[in-house]
């Protein structure tokens, strides 16, 4: 925690604290309560890429939710430097599936999320434009690929002009091509937008490509049990050498790191 | 030879349009009716033409459109009212589990209830006046309009009220733009069979306690052994209704289904 806290030279007023000491679930049947996290404590700085990366059933949709303010109950605290709740700001929210509303068209779906004056709506044409869905504005989402309703869900999660974005498993079950094409319209908008994002995958390789730092998540009860940084320059490249590098070494040292061991 | 002929050429491509099925249906009807009106040969069995001329006469100088408009008025408000009532009891069962077994026995009830047996009641508790009539009407259509409403609540969709959530879209618009959309569908289906429904039971209401409207008419017909004008008075109400599904129901449909056929 202390050693966090001390590369985050300069504080700015929206970096991330999480300090849960657990969260509970209670199991109705066998009337127990099930650990999902406990002793979890990590900082987001303002601005940071963070990918967490555990194996499935680790509580990482645990933590997504009780990020965005859907999920209350927890023992612990979530806040900003400034002292605020994340909850308290605009959150963007990507989850696995694209989750458009069919009865809207494209433009809709994205600017439907904001209050709708005539500069949000302004806004949301921008970021479609962005997402290159320009000639679909007025679509509805069945007449879209699978791909290209994923990129609406991008352009709907930033156009509330988030403070942090959360990104769950957002491009699973999509060819490599797609997601790829994908994992970079999402880097193009980050950097515009300057957005906190955290981005919970079980895809190493992603992870590497898009996160400035990946987290590592144990079995439940859930903690980070490894912080990587990744130090490679931006623009990066998916094919590359130096990521490819990262994961073999990290493989060798940490070899059932991806099933939550140390 | 020649009918073969005719029917590649002439009857096939006739047969090949809807519409024209649509006109040869009904001139089909007309004929079956006239040759019956010329077989049974008497006034219980008026032909078309003599309808036809009673309805002209009725209309231009008789009372039939004070009729038609009080019945229609009518229907009108007792279709909204059940409508609106059904459709919110149906809402508040399908999302809280308690009132629905609370409430679910009554609802029952008033289904399985004769609708003579409500209409009779209504004019005996408030007398023989227009809240009676109208109550009555709507008290036999909600419970249908509640079931189809209550099935519609219990399939919302509720990832895509979470995506409300997490973007923290005010109360009023979570309903009118992410819950209410989900059940067009079944309000429409309530809608449509409400009318009908609703129209004959009105007919019911007039005739036992009501001096204007068409099912008042109907009655006095009756006693008058009138069935030419009892055929005039029906057929002016159906008519009404045929304008009303094609020039409102069917538009509001299409509107409401244009995401669905494209």
């Amino acid at each position: 925690m202390e050693n966090n806290l001390n590369k985050s030279i300069i504080k700015k007023p929206h970096d991330l604290f999480i300090d849960i000491i657990s969260k509970r679930y209670e199991d109705k049947n066998q009337n127990t309560y099930n650990n999902a996290i406990k002793d979890m404590q990590f900082i987001v700085p303002q601005g940071e890429f963070c990918c967490l990366v555990g194996p499935s059933g680790c509580g990482k949709t645990t933590l997504l939710n009780m990020l965005s303010g859907l999920d209350k109950k927890l023992e612990g605290i979530i806040k900003y430097q400034d002292g605020t709740f994340p909850n308290e700001w605009p959150i963007g929210y990507m989850f696995q599936e694209p989750r458009l509303m069919p009865w809207l068209t494209v433009k809709q779906n994205v600017s439907i999320v904001t209050n709708q004056t005539s500069e949000e709506l302004s806004h949301s044409e921008d970021l479609i434009n962005e997402m290159d869905l320009t000639k679909y504005m007025n679509a509805f989402p069945s007449q879209l690929s699978g791909g290209m309703q994923r990129r609406v869900a991008i352009a709907r999660a930033f156009v509330n002009k988030p403070k942090i974005l959360l990104l769950d498993e957002p491009f699973i079950s999509l060819d490599m091509t797609v997601a790829n094409l994908l994992r970079k319209m999402l880097i193009k908008l980050w950097e515009n937008q300057k957005t906190t994002i955290i981005f919970v995958t079980h895809d190493l390789r992603e992870a590497i490509f898009l996160g400035d730092r990946i987290l590592f998540l144990s079995k439940g009860p859930s903690k980070v049990i490894h912080d990587l940084r990744i130090d490679i320059d931006r623009p990066r490249e998916i094919e590359d050498d130096q990521m490819e590098k990262i994961r073999t070494n990290l493989m060798k040292t940490h070899p059932e790191i991806l099933s939550g061991k140390i | 030879m020649l009918y073969k002929f005719l029917k590649k050429t002439v009857i096939n491509s006739f047969m090949n349009n809807a519409i024209n099925v649509r006109i040869f249906s009904f001139l089909l009807l007309l004929l079956i009716w006239e040759i019956a009106a010329l077989l049974i040969n008497s006034d219980v069995m008026p032909s078309p033409k003599t309808v036809l001329i009673i309805f002209y006469d009725e209309m231009i100088y008789g009372e039939m459109l004070y009729h038609l408009g009080v019945t229609l008025w009518r229907v009108i408000l007792a279709f909204t009212i059940a409508m609106l009532v059904g459709t919110g009891l149906g809402i508040a069962m399908g999302s809280k589990k308690n009132l629905n077994i609370m409430l679910d026995g009554w609802h029952i009830l008033l289904l399985n209830t004769p609708a003579l047996v409500i209409i009779i009641l209504c004019y005996v508790w408030f007398g023989l006046n227009e809240i009676a009539a109208i109550t009555a009407v709507a008290l036999n259509k909600i419970p249908n309009v509640l079931v189809t409403i209550r099935e519609g609540t219990r399939a919302i969709d509720r990832k895509i009220l979470e995506v409300a959530d997490v973007f923290k879209v005010s109360y009023k618009k979570k309903f009118f733009n992410f819950f209410l959309p989900q059940l067009y569908p079944f309000i429409m289906a309530a809608a449509r069979g409400g009318i009908s429904l609703i129209w004959k039971i009105v007919l019911v209401v007039e005739l036992l306690g009501r001096s204007n409207g068409i099912g008042y008419k109907l009655n006095e017909f009756f006693n008058l052994f009138d069935i030419a004008s009892l055929f005039a008075y029906t057929l002016s109400f159906v008519t009404i209704m045929i304008i009303v599904e094609y020039s409102i129901v069917s538009p509001i449909e299409r509107r409401l289904n244009k995401w669905r056929t494209t």
